[in-house]
């Protein structure tokens, strides 16, 4: 009766681990700091095809967090248009441009890659790859929280700048009143200067985890 | 003795069978609604769509609310929030904007403050929120040409450009022009203005000067010295006779520094801010925000420049 008891004991603890260790490990979750290396990643293109950040050692990667379902991702692509123009502008200066969708299969914003291949393409969309990444695991390593969101990471595989796309979140000021601190960091990286705003709170949706 | 042993190894099953139902509980899916087009592709309409063809889940109303002294109105948005849906406060945590409210007022008349409310605090689909659910009153206050009464002589108009951010699994972003004619205030308005009036009266920040709350003592750790894009921590020790009212503190934006919401924390007369700089030279002077106590809050600034700068070891 006791080693029966024992037994039971045993189970209930291997299983009560089991349920802390996936929170424990959420919360133990390292994203990567300005001036760190910035983590290797692996994720399948639109046409499904395997893309590894490693593919691009030596390049500036710009990493662009998207959900065609957010209205600010709609604005700055479909509206305003600035992200496709920032696209195609320093895509011509070698710069690999990644666009990575996290939104998790079963949300509501979620949709299938031969959608977002249409709405892009209607949005005159002219990203390098376009990345998804449906368990969010690549958008949480990288500390990824709103739509739209930008990384970039300099020749030397090193995170450089982390946050919005511009100072004007509700879209209210003419092209010469707003700041583009992406632009303003890749200009920088181009000419080997010093990237002077690395870090500014981004503005959007949340990325629809899981 | 056989019938205890069968008793016993059932509730064991039962109890295992909770505790494995538990581990797959974080794996689990919501059911969130699907569609499926003609071709059997899965997919949503956007909810940003929606809002195009007039289903907005939030509704914006105009309110004269009375004068708070004789060259000064106070001037009510009132938003209806459909349920599920929130706004956000000046500060809306992880991610969100405040609505915002634009005047066009005629000449003579100047808004001085716009004031939140107390906002709610909790997650959204994993993500701190400070918002608000089903209701939000803004008050603006203005002033007034001398000697200006209401209902005025002829037609004043005030216009209100407002647009919000609402959120619940996915968001929209709503505008609405609103315009009032302090000629033409009617009684019926007014009543529904005074049971509005008294309903969030409450919810909105009283002065600092009605607590006895004060900064005892306030540190900044710096995490790393030679890295000034690292995170600093912002300790503020609070005492006084009302300390023991306190609940919470909600932290107001702060310029040049990010303020990693989940991990503000306030205990017993403590707060504790992570605080990421935007720029090199970065320098906080003070801490304003919201003391949280049980029926009320109150609007507070610690300064910092006493603080003791510290290195963490």
């Amino acid at each position: 009766m006791i080693r029966r008891s024992k037994k039971f004991l045993a189970v209930i603890f291997l299983l009560a681990g089991l349920i802390i260790w996936p929170y424990l490990l959420q919360g133990q979750e390292k994203t990567p700091e300005i001036g760190s290396l910035a983590p290797d990643f692996t994720l399948n293109c639109l046409g499904g095809k395997p893309h590894s950040l490693s593919d691009y050692k030596g390049k500036i990667v710009v990493l662009e967090w998207t959900n065609p379902n957010c209205p600010y991702v709609v604005r700055v692509y479909k509206t305003d248009g600035i992200i496709p123009a920032l696209q195609r502008k320093y895509k011509e200066k070698g710069i690999i441009w990644i666009t990575i969708n996290s939104t998790h299969p079963e949300h509501k914003d979620y949709l299938p890659p031969e959608k977002l291949k249409e709405i892009y393409a209607d949005w005159q969309a002219s990203y390098s790859h376009y990345l998804m990444d449906p368990d969010g695991k690549v958008g949480r390593l990288y500390g990824a929280k709103t739509t739209p969101q930008i990384l970039i990471i300099n020749a030397e595989g090193k995170l450089v700048y982390n946050g919005a796309l511009d100072d004007d979140p509700r879209g209210q000021k003419s092209k010469d009143q707003k700041i583009n601190y992406v632009e303003l960091a890749l200009e920088a990286l181009l000419e080997g200067k010093e990237i002077a705003t690395p870090l500014t709170q981004p503005y959007g949706c949340t990325v629809k985890y899981k | 003795m056989q019938k205890k042993n069968l008793r016993l190894r059932l509730s064991q099953a039962v109890f295992i069978f909770i505790l494995v139902s538990l581990i797959f509980s974080p794996f689990s899916f919501s059911d969130a609604p699907k569609l499926i087009d003609k071709d059997g592709r899965i997919y949503q309409l956007a909810e940003g769509m929606a809002q195009e063809k007039g289903t907005s889940p939030v509704k914006a109303e105009i309110f004269w609310l009375g004068n708070s002294s004789p060259d000064l109105i106070q001037i009510g948005i009132y938003f209806q929030i459909q349920p599920g849906w929130y706004l956000y406060w000046l500060n809306p945590g992880e991610a969100g904007l405040p609505p915002q409210v634009n005047w066009e007022l005629p000449a003579g008349f100047k808004e001085l403050k716009l004031e939140f409310p107390l906002p709610s605090k909790f997650y959204s689909s994993g993500y701190l929120v400070y918002g608000y659910k089903e209701e939000l009153l803004l008050l603006s206050q203005i002033s007034t040409p001398k000697n200006f009464s209401i209902p005025a002589t002829q037609p004043t108009i005030l216009k209100a450009k407002i647009d919000w951010m609402v959120c619940r699994e996915s968001c929209q972003i709503g505008k609405e022009e609103l315009s009032l004619d302090l000629s033409l205030i009617k009684l019926e308005q007014k009543r529904k203005a005074e049971i509005l009036l008294k309903r969030f009266k409450e919810k909105f920040p009283k002065s600092a000067e009605e607590i006895n709350v004060f900064l005892k003592e306030a540190k900044i750790i710096n995490f790393e010295e030679n890295n000034l894009f690292k995170e600093v921590l912002i300790s503020l020790r609070l005492e006084g006779k009302d300390i023991h009212q306190i609940v919470d503190f909600y932290p107001l934006p702060i310029d040049n520094f990010i303020i990693e919401a989940e991990k503000t924390k306030y205990k017993s007369g403590l707060i504790e801010l992570y605080l990421k700089p935007t720029l090199n030279e970065a320098k906080i002077e003070k801490i304003k925000g919201l003391l949280v106590a049980v029926n009320s809050c109150y609007s507070v600034e610690f300064s910092l420049n006493e603080a003791s700068i510290l290195e963490k070891i």
